[in-house]
């Protein structure tokens, strides 16, 4: 009983069947206190339909209609058909309370008898069956006892519901017993479902054989009822029948005692007798009382002729036969109706001669057997019955027949007058039929209902009865049908009605069953498919513990090995095989399984909450009896009520190893950090300081705990800040591994410190930055000392500077002024002079620059440069340079539209050194030329010679600190060796390309490459189109 | 090249100030020398604005560097005199970074000559300062 206790739909149920219990009540019928049944038979239901929601709706619609019919059915056609249709009804009921009991049984009872007696399947099944039969063999028992057919009592009709009852549960077992196997036995969804369909046809059955049953019994019932009816009919038919025959006797009888009382009777005697016996009236039937002569041949005409004597003067004997003795009519009255008979011999005819000799012989009464009597015009069958007359008086033994006989008293009958109107009830519910003679022969018909008389009535009556009596000495039998009237009054549709009833529920019931079966038979299959989904899904997780890393170990509630995947084999070094059905604990290390024994001996073998959540380590044991640690983790699978475990192992001897190593690692690097001379610290990400070492606290005069709860940014000088923190997210987003940043701390005193922080960013398995290692290198020192040589460079420089100005511009000044007032010798040796002072203030101006590129103090002004007049400037300005070492400087054409974005004095420095080069390494009277070509978006300025070039030992070395050619050339050089170096570094600051191609003594080219601007190049062409 | 060019460009008077006696000489010889110039020499910044404070040239050439008043405070000085207004004042300095040229224009400068200084250009080049005031000044 899953369902919950739902009391709006008790209420309402018991609402329904109480209207109908007060509706039943209400209309009075005999077996109104029947319904009252309904009330705990409907809550039964109800408990039974609640247990599955979807069934209540359709049941209870079910139950709904088939209680209106019942209502229905019992106000139209009156209290009869109400018992029968209860038993069909409550049969219904008595089915679904047989179910719920079965489940009540089986979920309670059995619970308790099958722990002692096992749970196999068929021992459940087999109890199942025997209580379910235990429960319809009581009723049954009952109906034996106590179901007598006969009167519809109260009490007998009950026993006939509690016997139908008892079908209905015996009819379940089968569906009841196919339940127990469809939850026991888990087939496949087709058995399930035939298993399932087979039960509802059984049922539908067991309900069409109650129907059927009840229809038997009840249509039998109301046959016997109109038979008993009917005999009784029959019966009092034939009391009437021997009653009137009896008292007709009795008159002839009468007659009788008139013959032994007087000698002589006389004609007029006769008549006054029977006129006082008042025959018609009293008499029904009887056609008249006559007496006949006995009168043998010889005594005939004396016979005829004292006839005609007494006052019949037409008297005589007829038909005209001969015979031996003569039984001649001589009196019959009333004469009137008679006329014909009076004179008849009897003995004419054989059946009329036979009766008589038959009663004079016994000395009784005897009829004749069918005759037609003459004096019926309608020639209609009749019978004699005759009175023996002795002279001797009464017939006793010693009377002879022969001799003693004088007549017969009789009384002739047609058959239609005496038995037309026996009972009240003759012709207008019964009807006779008479036949003469031991047999139902239709040619000794004496009377029949309706008057035919030649053959046997159309119609085939419903009730019929014949019965064979003796009536004096004469066999009749007489035949009792029905009427019409009759066998209207027994028509009756209860039956009918009980299978029409009885079909149509069973069927809508089977339609329901079918129905649910069906959607239940859906419902399966969605779970099969689902099913063999998860098989599925199990076949790819069988797959998994195939081939997964980790061993994965099944264990039962009781610790032992129920599967042992490859990789467990792997780790143990045992095969599965070897190992199912072991404990556990014989694949650990001996020392380790008390701890493990401490497990089980806990409970009932169940892991520590630890083992479940997170797992332990514990040392394994392989099967060459090595130990080696492993993480062991287990999870409780609850399947039913059993309880198992999945361990998954590991083996973590590596992992063991790697741990150690890192520690050692880990404790060498605190060691190494701590005792640094140099500061090394840790940060996180957003700066907070996480570790330093004791160099980083000298330096900044903070201890542990303070720079612990300080931020790296917040150490820095303010100015210093921004940079600082651009550069370290730029370090953050470019996943760089180390970075260098110059920045001023802070110290405690408020001292400005120069610091170089190098840093490396440790990430995460997530690839998010965990923390930051940074080494502080103190650069004020350093700065301090860089300080103090640059000024110092830039303070010779200068101071050189001064004294080379005058002495150069001396120099020039005589030697182009006043060259007229020297000799040619004073003017070559003051030529050498002014030459070396120039070249000496190429180096300083070289040293000065290499000072600035070196510390970033390099500034440039960028413009955009047009290189035709530029260039044309610069050849202009190094012509008289080149003069003097006697080359001939020369710009070749330069388109107008190359204008590139460079620092135009820089320039001229990088293109006056090429100059400077490429006319001191030319042959005298040699030509450089310069020349700028586009080549693609960029513009290239090229210096070239046709000098020595450049050998191939220098090519390696040009562009560095004070290289300069070996000097094994012809003609004196003059330079620092610094000149190439400062373009190099000029041209790639200003975003250009430097480079050169030599073939020696054939032609050298240095050039430089520089982006073009693109606008102005564009702006240029546009203008000379539109020119 | 030299009479004809002395000839032609001997028209102005040059105040040259340098606290390098040598210097001032080669100056005053190339200015006379070649480009006929009449050349006058101070060694400080105090003797220079001494000397403004009685005539007035046509151009100073100016050192940077000097003691005690260097170069932009002498020029700050020459500047305030009434009768040195739109007086072309050129320094004259080994320092000719291109933010140094910049800052000692936005001084009032005229213009700067790199030290050391070609004695045979000198005169061309401040011809051409020269010249370049001659609008300015009318």
């Amino acid at each position: 009983m899953s369902a919950r206790f739902d009391l709006r739909k008790f209420v309402l149920y018991s609402g329904l069947v109480g209207f109908g219990t007060i509706v039943s009540l209400a209309l009075n019928t005999p077996y109104s206190t029947l319904p009252l049944l309904w009330l705990p038979t409907g809550i039964a239901t109800w408990m039974f339909l609640s247990c599955s929601k979807k069934c209540a709706i359709p049941f209870g619609i079910g139950t709904a209609a088939g209680f209106l019919l019942y209502i229905g059915m019992a106000g139209a056609l009156g209290g009869a058909i109400f018992a029968n249709i209860t038993i069909l009804a409550i049969s219904i009921y008595a089915l679904i309370t047989a179910g719920l009991a079965s489940r009540l049984i089986r979920k309670t009872l059995m619970a308790k008898m099958s722990k002692r007696l096992g749970q196999s399947k068929s021992q459940q099944i087999f109890l199942t069956t025997l209580v379910c039969a235990a429960l319809a063999v009581l009723p049954a028992w009952a109906i034996q006892q106590f179901g007598a057919k006969g009167d519809e009592s109260l009490a007998l009709t009950a026993v006939r519901l509690f016997g139908a009852n008892c079908l209905g549960i015996i009819a379940f077992i089968p569906l009841i017993v196919g339940k127990v196997q469809l939850k026991y036995f888990q087939d496949t969804n087709k058995t399930r479902n035939r298993r399932e369909y087979l039960a509802i046809l059984v049922l539908i059955l067991a309900i069409f054989g109650t129907t059927i049953f009840a229809w038997y019994t009840t249509s039998t019932s109301l046959m016997d009822k109109n038979n008993e009816r009917f005999d009784a009919l029959a019966e009092e038919s034939e009391k009437a029948l021997k009653n009137r025959l009896l008292s007709y006797e009795d008159a002839i009888l009468g007659g009788a005692g008139l013959f032994y009382a007087s000698t002589e009777v006389s004609r007029q005697e006769w008549r006054e007798y029977v006129n006082a016996l008042d025959v018609v009236n009293r008499y029904p039937g009887i056609n008249g009382i006559g007496y006949i002569d006995r009168v043998p041949a010889r005594e005939v005409d004396a016979f005829i002729a004292a006839q005609r004597k007494s006052g019949v003067p037409d008297f005589k004997s007829h038909p005209e036969v001969t015979h031996d003795t003569y039984y001649i009519i001589n009196y019959i009255e009333p004469l009137a109706i008679n006329g014909p008979a009076l004179g008849l011999n009897i003995a004419f005819e054989t059946n009329r001669k036979t009766a008589a000799e038959l009663a004079a012989r016994t000395g009784k009464s005897a009829i004749t057997q069918r005759i037609l009597l003459v004096q019926d015009a309608e020639q209609t069958p009749g019978f004699l019955l005759l009175f023996p007359i002795y002279s001797t008086g009464v017939f006793d033994q010693d009377t002879d027949p022969e001799t003693d006989l004088l007549g017969w008293v009789y009384a002739p009958f047609i058959g239609k007058n005496l038995l037309g109107d026996l009972t009240a009830s003759q012709g207008e519910r019964i009807g006779i039929n008479i036949y003469d003679g031991a047999t139902a022969d239709v040619t000794k018909l004496i009377f029949t209902e309706d008057g035919r008389l030649d053959a046997t009535p159309d119609n085939q009556p419903i009730y019929k009865k014949s019965a064979t009596f003796n009536i004096m000495q004469q066999d009749w039998t007489i035949e009792w049908v029905s009427t019409k009237s009759f066998e209207t009054t027994t028509i009756d549709f209860q039956a009918e009605l009980i299978l029409i009833t009885g079909i149509v529920i069973g069927g809508l019931l089977g339609l329901m069953l079918v129905s649910i079966a069906h959607r239940a038979a859906s419902i399966q299959t969605e779970v099969d498919r689902k099913t063999e989904e998860i098989n599925k899904a199990r076949g790819g997780l069988q797959a998994v513990l195939d081939t997964v890393v980790d061993g994965i170990v099944e264990l039962s509630s009781g610790g032992r090995i129920l599967a042992f995947n490859p990789s467990a084999e792997r780790i143990f070094g045992h095969k599965s095989e070897d190992v199912l059905g072991k404990p556990f604990a014989t694949l650990l290390a001996k020392h380790d399984r008390a701890k493990y024994e401490a497990y089980i001996a806990a409970s009932d073998f169940q892991f520590d909450e630890k083992v479940m959540a997170g797992g332990i380590t514990i040392s394994g044991r392989r099967s060459d009896g090595t130990i080696f640690p492993m993480e062991l983790a287990a999870s409780t699978v609850k399947i039913g009520d059993s309880r198992r475990y999945v361990a998954s192992v590991r083996d973590i001897t590596d992992q063991v190893v790697a741990q150690r190593a890192l520690e050692l690692s880990e404790k060498t690097f605190r060691q190494t950090m701590e005792q640094a001379p140099i500061g090394a610290f840790t940060f996180s990400p957003e700066g907070q300081l996480l570790r330093v070492n004791q160099a980083v606290q000298e330096l900044l005069g903070y201890n542990e705990q303070e720079l612990l709860e300080l931020n790296l940014f917040d150490l820095a000088h303010p100015d210093d800040q921004a940079q600082n923190k651009s550069q370290m997210s730029e370090l953050l987003a470019h996943k760089d591994e180390t970075a260098s940043i110059e920045t001023r701390l802070i110290a405690k005193s408020g001292r400005v410190v120069f610091t170089e922080v190098n840093m490396s960013v440790v990430t995460k398995a997530s690839d998010e930055p965990d923390y930051f290692i940074a080494q502080i290198i103190n650069m004020t020192e350093r700065k301090e000392m860089e300080r103090i040589k640059n000024e110092f460079i830039a303070t010779v420089s200068h101071e050189l500077r001064t004294p080379i100005t005058s002495i150069s511009g001396s120099l020039s000044l005589i030697i182009g002024a006043f060259k007229d007032e020297i000799s040619p010798r004073v003017h070559g040796l003051l030529t050498i002079a002014q030459r070396n002072s120039s070249r000496l203030i190429g180096l300083v101006n070289d040293i000065l620059d290499m000072e600035k590129l070196g510390n970033g103090g390099m500034h440039y002004k960028m413009v955009d440069v047009n290189l035709a007049n530029s260039l044309q400037h610069i050849v202009e300005d190094n012509k008289s340079y080149a003069s003097t070492f006697e080359a001939d400087l020369v710009l070749e054409p330069v388109s107008d539209d190359l204008t590139i974005n460079v620092d135009e004095w820089r320039l001229n420095q990088v293109l006056s050194n090429f100059i400077s080069n490429a006319v001191k390494f030319s042959k005298a009277g040699g030509t450089v030329r310069v020349c700028a070509k586009q080549y693609s978006d960029t513009a290239r300025i090229s210096v070239i010679d046709n000098g020595i070039g450049i050998s191939n030992e220098f090519r390696n070395r040009i562009f560095t600190k004070f290289a300069q050619a070996d000097s094994s050339t012809t003609r004196e050089k003059s330079g620092t060796g610094l000149g190439l170096m400062i373009s190099k570094q000029l041209v790639e600051q200003m975003g250009g390309e430097i480079g050169y191609a030599s073939e020696p003594g054939v032609e050298t080219v240095f050039w430089v490459e520089f982006k073009l601007q693109r606008h102005d190049t564009d702006s240029a062409k546009a203008l000379q189109k539109a020119g | 090249m030299g009479a004809a060019q002395q000839t032609e460009i001997a028209t102005g008077h040059i105040l040259c100030v340098d606290d390098e006696q040598d210097i001032l000489s080669i100056a005053k010889t190339s200015l006379e020398a070649i480009g006929g110039f009449q050349v006058s020499c101070c060694n400080s910044g105090v003797e220079a604005l001494e000397w403004l404070q009685k005539g007035r040239p046509d151009l100073v050439l100016l050192d940077v560097m000097m003691p005690n008043m260097g170069g932009p405070s002498t020029l700050k000085q020459i500047q305030k005199l009434p009768n040195c207004k739109d007086l072309p004042v050129v320094f004259m300095t080994a320092r000719v970074q291109p933010q140094e040229v910049e800052a000692y224009l936005a001084l009032g400068a005229s213009q700067v000559i790199s030290k050391p200084f070609d004695p045979m250009m000198l005169s061309e080049q401040v011809q051409t300062i020269l010249d370049q005031q001659q609008p300015h000044a009318e």
